[in-house]
């Protein structure tokens, strides 16, 4: 039949690899006609059959070059590339292992290179990432400290301030949407974002309190929602259920500060509104004058807080900011969280690499010891020195250009994956597996490897050569241990590390939460100012939302929280007691949690002492109040707590409240550090613009989610959902990054486990093949096979003995490096230490016994016979 | 000249060729390998060899008839020249010599 065709891609490359002429289409002709006499038995097998032949010419027309074209240019490179080519297809298992080793130790390098360069690279965040510091980042400012700063300071361009908020964005077809955005002083939203691509930027005079309201959208934002329209501009968009003009489109990319900000707001304040002083939420950035150092704005801010101490002593103790206050570059304050773990992440992917390097260059010691003769034998031809020297490169070149390919293949997935892991997803970036810097960093890490994995064959064949052609068969075997020994060692090192970061999220993961994270579900939510600016109002919205979410199948509790505990730390407030009444400076002070009654119920508390707040309890002025055990130990150590008065506001300092119950310690604020005193005080009483809903459901909490989502919609649909999670999520989150590295390291450590014990493994198959003879000898003389065993597994045991030895001296003089990761574990915990070298020891164990069982089985008699 | 000997395949390959006569061209000779001799080259090495010689003008190819089964391309039909049926024999002549009184020795 002449029906069935050879696949067109396997003929296209074929015309490629035939000579020209006569005899390549004498060929072609040749395997067509075969290929249609075994298509018509079965076209599949003639598939793969064709499939066969066209790798067959391919790898010999490579080789051999046996085509007039290339035959002028048979220079010493190109025949040893074609010694290299011919050496790697005639050993196809060993190439593969070595290619596929080597790749994925580059593969893993360039990975986690293209997420650190890509993160400290992330410069869109700041237009002048030098200039631009972050001041007293943990604080936040109220808009009164913020004017006077910005008025009273000496050393920057620009201060201002910002405040990351959600708003709720009508679009065109009517649906509502959650938009993050930011309310930013116009001037410093001029200095840092890059000129927007359409329009304007924010204007001063855009701040001014009666003047039309203004937002600048993202590019994203209005490609995705106003179809690109740049008629928007000019236009008015609904925002929070009030009208705004846009005035400018944003261009693409993050711009500092709120990462993934699609809404630019001039932050307008009423010097008349309450607020004023009293609320604190922004964040404060400044670009420094030319002449001033971080040490100058660092005295500066703390001369402004002397200032406001003697402005409002009531507020600001003499010397509340000592110890607390500090100026950083912008970027650095974001990135450090970041950057310790990223740059550990290097420093073990180096490791690995060069585990891999070293494993290779063992693979090829071995090759040069079995081609001693044969290598020798060349030489005294004369070869020269340098020419065998040359070839061995080349073929090292070759494998590690093969592995290059492979290894980038496979680290532009790695790199996006790696940045996936990390919750700061604003931050942490991969950049381009083929941007410059990654591929020159990928090259430098393979002609690292390439000399490294060179090393060990050259040094043998340069010694070995001296000794001429009487080369000893164990010469060199000294050098593959050395090697082995290296693996260990380093293998220990990070076997180490990962260890004591399994212990860390070990702990971190049991710190008592003080609730059931299980089942909970948390809605942030920014209702718009004019749904909270009473209490009335604020309180009807929250009792609609409370009950339309309580009525949803599957739903057992509801509760509202001021702060998400692990996400938001509730703000501090002095305590003064009716029984001893204290100055407000020397106050004790705790953590101010606002919450309902129905708080408690989801979060399954039960009072130690007293009872929990109740829906009635917002009728007294001022509320009741509830308090952790912490506060309630510190104030009134012999448990009578409940039934005393306090005044938790400084603006009416005697205005007592009644403490009505004690409750068990609940975490707020970081996962890790002592769980600090807290109150608890009606969220009615003084609404509050963020607030947390947390929903215990009977089922699986992720299936209730869309249909929250929607629940809040219908309530109002101008209240935007910031996020909306899981609380197991919300918790892994506060140690994600403990997590994630833990994660990583301990791949990295498998994989350089295994490749030391595939190190000890080819170490000892070749030992016990060079050594047959004399296997042999002591078998025929009596020695049981048990002992010729048990001999392999020792030395391969006291291989890795010495590398574990010297991987845990290392280990130890290097984990400080590690410390800042840690959590509850010390550096230098004896577990971390001895459960990695069983695990070591115990891998080279079953890596040796394989060969030791090769050697026990050996029949003497065939030994002796054979050559 | 450098080419004083032949290798084991090169000398199959001639020898098969010559004993197709005028009907030797590539799938014939792996054919005749495989009935003969009991080997099945592999494409590479079999056409690689049949270029290395005519290089070597051992053997010299013309083209044949153009068939539909083949894709529209010449059967290359492949002959011993001179010089390679001269170092054929030569090669067969040393071998001999070397095997020379071994008959005894290998034929336990």
């Amino acid at each position: 039949m002449s029906g069935h065709r050879p696949p067109r891609w396997l003929d296209w490359i074929l015309n490629w690899a035939v000579p020209m002429g006569l005899s390549g289409q004498g060929t072609l002709g040749d395997l067509a006609e075969e290929f249609g006499r075994r298509a018509s038995v079965s076209p599949f097998r003639a598939r793969f059959w064709y499939a066969r032949q066209t790798v067959s010419i391919v790898a010999y027309r490579i080789t051999s070059g046996s085509d007039s074209k290339s035959s002028a240019t048979n220079s010493d490179i190109v025949m040893d590339l074609r010694w290299s080519f011919r050496s790697i297809f005639r050993h196809p298992g060993f190439s593969f292992g070595v290619v596929a080793v080597l790749g994925l130790g580059l593969a893993a390098n360039a990975a986690v290179f293209s997420v650190v360069d890509g993160t400290l690279r992330n410069t869109v965040w700041w237009s002048e990432p030098d200039a631009t510091v972050a001041i007293w980042p943990d604080n936040q400012f109220s808009f009164g400290q913020l004017d006077l700063y910005a008025d009273e300071q000496s050393v920057y361009d620009v201060v201002g301030g910002y405040v990351e908020l959600a708003f709720a964005l009508r679009t065109p077809d009517g649906e509502s949407e959650s938009v993050n955005g930011v309310s930013i002083t116009p001037t410093l939203f001029r200095e840092l974002a890059v000129q927007p691509s359409l329009g304007r930027a924010l204007a001063d005079d855009d701040a001014f309190v009666g003047v039309e309201p203004v937002v600048v959208i993202g590019e994203a934002l209005w490609r995705r929602s106003f179809g690109a329209d740049s008629a928007i501009l000019g236009s008015r968009i609904n925002v929070g259920g009030a009208p705004v003009t846009v005035v400018g489109i944003q261009g693409t990319g993050g711009m500092a500060p709120g990462g993934r900000a699609q809404l630019w707001f001039p932050l307008v304040v009423d010097p008349r509104d309450d607020d004023f002083w009293k609320a604190r939420s922004y964040t404060l950035v400044g670009v420094l004058q030319e002449s001033a150092t971080l040490n100058n704005a660092f005295d500066d801010l703390m001369a402004f807080t002397e200032r406001l101490s003697q402005l409002f002593p009531m507020f600001f103790p003499r010397g509340f900011a000592n110890g607390l206050a500090s100026v950083t570059r912008a970027d650095h304050a974001q990135r450090s969280m970041i950057s310790t773990p990223l740059m550990l992440l290097l420093a073990g992917t180096a490791l690995l690499m060069l585990v891999t390097a070293l494993n290779v260059g063992n693979l090829l010691l071995g090759r040069a010891i079995d081609r001693r003769k044969e290598l020798a034998l060349r030489t005294s031809l004369g070869a020269g020195r340098g020419r065998i020297v040359r070839q061995l490169l080349v073929e090292g070149f070759v494998l590690t250009t093969l592995a290059v390919g492979l290894g980038l293949a496979m680290g532009s997935f790695g790199g996006q994956w790696i940045a996936g892991l990390f919750v700061e997803e604003a931050v942490v970036t991969s950049s381009s597996i083929l941007s410059p810097t990654v591929l020159v960093f990928s090259f430098l890490v393979s002609a690292l490897a390439w000399l490294v994995l060179n090393g060990a064959p050259i040094a043998h064949f340069l010694r070995t050569q001296r000794s001429g052609i009487n080369v000893k068969p164990d010469s060199g075997a000294g050098m593959q241990r050395f090697l082995v020994t290296v693996q260990a060692a380093l293998a220990t090192l990070l076997l180490v590390s990962a260890t004591l970061l399994v212990a860390t999220v070990d702990n971190l993961r049991e710190i008592p939460l003080g609730f059931d994270t299980r089942g909970l579900v948390t809605l942030e939510l920014s209702p718009p100012e004019d749904r909270v600016e009473s209490v009335p109002k604020a309180r009807d919205l929250y009792e609609r939302l409370v009950a339309s979410v309580q009525s949803l199948p599957g739903v057992e509790a509801v509760g509202l929280t001021g702060w998400l505990p692990l996400r938001a730390l509730a703000p501090a407030t002095p305590i003064n007691l009716q029984a001893a009444p204290v100055d407000p400076r020397e106050a004790v002070s705790a953590a101010m949690q606002m919450v309902d009654p129905g708080f408690f119920e989801t979060y399954e508390v039960k009072p130690s002492a007293g009872r929990l707040l109740r829906s009635d309890d917002r009728a007294m002025v001022p509320s009741a109040v509830v308090i952790n055990q912490t506060l309630a130990e510190m104030l009134w150590p012999d448990g009578s707590a409940v039934g005393q008065m306090i005044a938790i506001d400084p603006h009416a300092w005697n205005t007592w409240a009644p403490i009505v119950g004690v409750i068990p310690d609940i975490r707020s604020g970081e996962i890790t550090g002592p769980i600090g005193p807290a109150l608890y005080v009606s969220l009615a009483e003084s609404p509050s613009r963020d607030v947390t809903l947390v929903v215990r459901t009977a089922g699986a909490p992720a299936s209730l989610i869309p249909m929250l989502r929607r629940t809040v919609r219908e309530v109002d649909p101008l209240v935007p959902i910031r996020a909306i999670s899981e609380m197991n999520d919300v918790v892994r989150a506060a140690y994600a990054t403990s997590w994630v590295m833990m994660g990583l390291l301990t791949v990295l450590a498998v994989l350089a486990t295994a490749l030391g014990a595939i190190g000890i493994y080819a170490v000892l198959a070749h030992h016990v093949a060079l050594n047959k003879k004399e296997i042999g000898v002591r078998m025929a003389l009596g020695a049981q096979p048990g002992m010729v065993v048990r001999g392999v597994v020792r030395s391969g045991l006291v291989l890795a003995g010495i590398g574990i030895l010297i991987g845990c001296v290392g280990a130890a003089m290097s984990m400080r490096f590690i410390e800042t990761l840690l959590f509850e574990v010390s550096a230098l915990a004896p577990a971390a230490f001895i459960a990695p070298a069983i695990a070591l020891a115990a891998a080279a164990a079953l890596a040796a016994w394989l060969p030791a069982t090769r050697a026990g089985r050996l029949p003497p008699a065939d030994v002796l016979r054979s050559d | 000249m450098s080419q004083d000997f032949l290798g084991e395949f090169e000398q199959m390959v001639l020898l098969s060729i010559l004993r197709l006569g005028n009907r030797a061209y590539g799938l014939a000779i792996k054919d005749e390998l495989e009935r003969v001799a009991g080997r099945m080259p592999s494409s590479g090495s079999l056409y690689t060899t049949l270029d290395r010689m005519e290089k070597k003008k051992l053997v010299e190819s013309s083209a044949g008839e153009v068939t539909h089964e083949r894709g529209g391309r010449p059967r290359r039909y492949v002959g011993v020249t001179a010089a390679g049926q001269a170092l054929l024999v030569r090669s067969r002549t040393r071998l001999m010599a070397l095997w020379n009184g071994l008959e005894r020795t290998l034929d336990r």
